[in-house]
């Protein structure tokens, strides 16, 4: 189940799955010293500066993913990004103690070294995947309870960090200014906001596509049983989905990104109500109409009666019937389908570029 | 001719060698393939090879009538060496069995001349052979061994007698005298029938006691570690699948030792020859080659094993009907569609309408395209259920011994809408929890499980799943007591052309709080009344049964709401303690089982003999009345309106179904089960 749920991890990034935890690098901004004990202040100062190549490579990888760049331009930033960390870490982790004390420099340390492991996406280090595969009973619910568990690690690092600093500072007598809040500051503290709406209408519109392949996978290898029980969860997850939707508001006024997910729940809905289980019922039906064919031409001509004769010349008029139909309503879900997905595609691609400004 | 003598003898002695290595090394291989598979293996040393022995006397000499207190007294040389043999792969040991298996059948061959030849006298004091008893003792004389062959020669002529020779207008007393008269006839008869069995025995005594020490040995670890021959693991597989060719009649013996048809398949060659019914007495068969057998030399075992062998593709078979005429019909052999293992579902419709789902057996057919199986052919039907608007269902699993556990693991799931089922355990005592392969329920309406004592394994894992889940009510009696997988494996790994298999238990499950129902079986919810739970031994009985314990893991489950057991269950208790048919049914059931405990001391003369068959005559036959006279339960059966096209052209299925649908119309515990669903529906 571990293995299975890292190559999971890895579809999922490949189909362009965002973590918006990461991006808490971009608000985990570190305070400046103030002067009044200079040497423990240019102590943390240096420890700040150290973190100020982070910043750059962070927004532009976020740039990056917020402009759908090429996943091979992404993962060149990632990397980039991950270099950084790692030139800041040896940095940090070099320092003496400040006087016995390093409380500070050890907990930046821990902290940029759990920023790398989540750019890694090398979950199983952070989380105790065992106790994910047994809480989980499928991948999509594992891949949701890991992001849900490292997003709180990493929180909890943050504060962590930033309670060490103040702790420092109070010890070593140094006065803390605001941190920095310059133009990029400013763009990476909205880009993250942006990150956390996208991310949560992903999540919304993901519980239920990933339903509906499970779907179309069962239907594919005629499997009644699993598509059955998957048709009925994607209807609940695109019900339920809509209703969470009531809740999330527009960002900035910009609704664009929430009716695209709506619209695709109710494609999805629909697709369920009016479309699989029709499905469903054909591939039962011909089942049914098989074994009836097979008994009526395992009956010698003679035997067979003008109510057997009938009664399979009806069943094959409503099979030809029930086969019509279930074309042209595949043909109208594939299209929608691919339209839903498509207006949802470039709703995200369109919202990034318009609030994560690309430079 | 001296030349080709010695070669002769030279060619014996090299087969007996040959034997006498291939049973000893199948022993070891089959021992070292235990002992690396299995759950929890007993270490071959002197306490096997102690109970590996008496186990393997029981089973080849069971009536003690081989066997001498000198011919186990021979044997007891190795008592404490088993162990060793089977770790060195001598087969030696098993030669010597069959040396005295075979001068037993010859001895036994002679006193039954002896005996058989003047009238056997009923007046001396003997009783009827309990072979369970723990005293019985070997025949330290060829008196004492002789006595015991008259035990058995007197009750096979006892039961003849009484079959033959009776009617249903009953046995009155007055009529003993002109019943034994026919004592004479039925000795010769008994003679016949005996030297035709030890004879054949004495032909087939090399591999039957070969394969009867693997069989023990096997055994001695589990009840369900089981050796098969190669004809035995096709067989048990095949019971498994849904395919089979068959000439679909089952054939039983009487009480009498006639060979009679218990069963017509519908649909089956027999039953479209239009000439057989059940009850009918078989006289002769022939299987193809022209060759009539008659059979009142065979067993039904016998002639059943041969009808199931794969080159007998047509045999003829003359019966006796109930009214004396005689009559033969030739069948060819078809593919069955093995309609007996399929899933079936009707719609009750009573004051509720209510779905009704038989599973008989969890098979999976692993030749078929897909893998066709049980949990598949479940969903099928309850969506054809759910289009008729059912308002709740009964899955009915009574008699269910299980099968494919992953079709017990799909069928849980489609109840289930996701989570965890049950937990695995194997010798290494490595631990996963098996959980829901998909997402989402196939059904989430109201659902009762219905089950007895014979519902076993895959069925029980089912059970509790759905029970721990608080998914459904399970109702019925306590199951068998199974909690333990099994898998078939070649007793050489290495073989290319295996001479054996073995199936091995190598799992051990446990519920999701960590207890298993291994043993003691899956308590109801809803205990009804059952009449032949008596008559149902459960895996606790069952010799080295493995034990129950727990297991500490921790799962992940959410369970539902279920309405007030207790007091559905005091509703149902008053409501069954009012019905008379339940009644009346338990009181012949209890007396029936008094009847089978008389039988072990039952003196071996006429007047016992036959007063004893007629009580047991009579009991079946107001059983049957009961059966007949019982009005239909107050709801009527349908197949779903989605079937109602194809049953109506096809004639097998039909007729199927409508044998189903008497049967049903008149299960007591059905009836309850409507009822308690009423209690929930409407409290």
């Amino acid at each position: 189940m571990k293995n299975r749920i890292t190559a999971f991890f890895e579809t999922r990034a490949r189909q362009g799955a965002r973590f918006a935890c990461i991006f808490l690098l971009a608000i985990t901004l570190l305070p400046q010293a103030a002067t009044a004990q200079a040497h423990a202040g240019e102590y943390m100062d240096q420890i700040a500066a150290s973190y100020g190549p982070i910043k750059k490579d962070t927004w532009d990888y976020m740039v990056a993913v917020a402009n759908g760049r090429s996943a091979r331009k992404i993962d060149k930033r990632r990397k980039e990004l991950v270099l950084s960390i790692d030139a800041a870490k040896s940095s940090v982790a070099r320092m003496k103690p400040w006087e016995n004390d390093p409380s500070y420099r050890d907990s930046a340390v821990a902290y940029l070294r759990l920023s790398k492991i989540i750019l890694l996406e090398d979950y199983g280090r952070i989380v105790d995947m065992e106790e994910v595969a047994e809480q989980s009973y499928d991948l999509m619910e594992a891949y949701l309870l890991t992001r849900q568990k490292a997003n709180e690690r990493y929180k909890t690092a943050s504060a962590q960090l930033q309670l060490a600093c103040a702790d420092f500072a109070a010890r070593h007598n140094v006065n803390l200014l605001d941190p920095e809040n310059d133009k990029l500051t400013q763009k990476m503290k909205q880009a993250d906001g942006v990150f956390a709406h996208y991310d949560q209408l992903y999540l919304i519109m993901f519980k239920a596509q990933i339903q509906e392949t499970n779907t179309i996978t069962a239907l594919g290898t005629k499997d009644i049983s699993g598509a059955t029980q998957s048709n009925n969860k994607l209807a609940e997850y695109a019900k339920e989905g809509l209703k969470n939707l009531e809740s999330v508001a527009a960002y900035e006024g910009d609704g664009s990104l929430k009716t695209a997910t709506q619209n695709l729940l109710n494609f999805f809905k629909n697709e369920s109500e009016q479309k699989m289980s029709v499905f469903i019922d054909f591939y039962l039906g011909q089942e049914n109409f098989e074994a009836m064919r097979k008994s009526i031409e395992a009956k010698a001509a003679k035997d067979r009666t003008k109510e057997d004769v009938d009664n399979y010349n009806k069943a094959v008029t409503d099979f030809n019937k029930s086969l019509e139909n279930y074309n042209k309503l595949n043909n109208e879900a594939n299209a929608a389908r691919a339209k839903a997905i498509n207006d949802w595609n470039n709703a995200g691609q369109a919202f990034m570029a318009k609030h994560v400004a690309n430079k | 001719m001296i030349r080709k003598l010695l070669t002769l003898i030279f060619l014996l002695l090299t087969i007996s060698v040959l034997q006498a290595q291939s049973h000893g090394q199948m022993a070891r291989q089959l021992y070292q393939r235990i002992q690396k598979i299995h759950y929890a293996p007993r270490p071959c040393n002197d306490s096997l090879s102690e109970t590996l022995m008496d186990a393997f006397l029981k089973e080849i000499d069971p009536l003690q009538v081989y066997f001498m207190a000198e011919d186990v007294t021979a044997l007891g040389r190795h008592r404490k060496s088993l162990d060793d043999y089977i770790l060195g792969g001598d087969g030696g040991f098993i030669e010597e069995v069959k040396d005295h298996y075979k001068r037993g059948l010859r001895r036994s061959d002679s006193i039954v001349k002896v005996l058989c030849s003047a009238p056997l006298d009923f007046k001396q004091s003997d009783r009827y052979i309990d072979t369970d008893r723990e005293d019985n003792a070997w025949a330290q004389t060829p008196a004492e061994l002789a006595q015991q062959w008259r035990r058995l020669l007197k009750e096979r002529v006892l039961s003849l007698i009484f079959n033959r020779h009776t009617d249903s207008t009953g046995y009155r007393p007055d009529q003993l005298a002109s019943l034994m008269a026919h004592e004479p006839e039925m000795r010769e008869l008994v003679l016949r029938r005996s030297e035709n069995r030890l004879a054949k025995r004495l032909e087939n005594a090399d591999k039957f006691i070969g394969g009867a020490f693997l069989k023990c040995l096997a055994l001695q670890f589990d009840p369900h570690t089981e050796f098969f021959d190669l004809s035995e693991q096709k067989e048990f597989l095949a019971q498994l699948s849904t395919q089979k060719e068959s000439f679909g009649l089952s054939l039983d013996e009487n009480a009498a030792g006639e060979v009679e048809v218990s069963r017509i398949v519908p649909g089956s060659p027999a039953w479209k020859s239009g000439k057989l019914n059940a009850g009918d007495i078989l006289i002769s068969f022939s299987p193809g080659n022209g060759q009539e057998i008659e059979v009142e030399m065979s067993s039904a075992a016998e002639i059943s094993s041969r009808m199931a062998e794969s080159d007998t593709d047509s045999m003829c078979f003359t019966v006796r009907k109930k009214d004396g005429q005689t009559l033969t019909a030739c069948l060819a052999k078809a593919t069955l569609r093995a309609d007996e293992n399929l899933v079936k579902s009707f719609v009750i419709e009573g004051k509720q309408k209510v779905g009704y789902i038989q599973l008989p057996g969890f098979y999976q057919d692993w030749e078929a395209e897909g893998g066709r199986g049980c949990a598949g052919d479940v969903a099928k039907e309850l969506i054809k259920l759910q289009k008729d608007g059912i308002q709740a269902l009964i899955l009915d699993l009574r008699f269910n011994g299980g099968g494919s556990l992953t079709e017990a693991t799909d069928l849980a799931g489609i109840f289930i809408d996701g989570g965890s089922l049950w937990i695995s355990r194997n010798s290494a005592n490595e631990r996963f929890t098996i959980k829901d392969p998909n997402r989402g329920s196939a059904y989430a309406g109201p659902m009762m499980v219905l089950v007895n004592g014979a519902s076993a394994s895959a069925s029980e894992f089912l059970c509790s799943a759905l029970q721990d889940h608080r998914r459904a009510i399970i109702v019925g009696s306590t199951t068998f007591g199974k909690a333990t997988s099994q898998a078939f494996y070649p007793i050489d790994p290495r073989a290319t052309d295996p001479n054996g298999f073995v199936k091995i238990t190598s799992h051990k499950y446990y519920r999701l709080q960590g207890n298993s129902h291994q043993f003691t079986g899956v308590q109801p919810d809803i205990v009804l009344p059952d009449p032949w739970a008596r008559f149902i031994e459960g895996e606790g009985t069952l010799p080295w049964a493995i034990q129950p314990d727990t297991v500490l893991k921790k799962t992940y489950y959410t369970p539902l709401q279920l309405p007030d057991l207790g007091a559905l269950q005091r509703q149902s208790t008053a409501r069954c303690a009012q019905n008379a048919a339940f009644k009346e049914l338990d009181e012949i059931a209890g007396q029936l089982k008094a009847l089978l405990e008389a039988q072990k001391s039952l003196a071996l003369n006429g007047a016992a003999w036959f007063g004893w068959e007629e009580q047991r005559r009579k009991l079946l036959s107001k059983l049957d009345e009961l059966e007949k006279e019982r009005p239909d339960a107050a709801f009527t059966l349908h197949s779903s309106q989605f079937d109602a096209a194809f049953l109506q052209v096809d004639e097998y299925s039909r007729n199927l179904k409508e044998e189903m649908m008497q049967t049903l119309r008149k299960d007591l515990q059905l009836g309850e089960c409507l009822h308690i669903i009423e209690d929930v529906l409407h409290p």
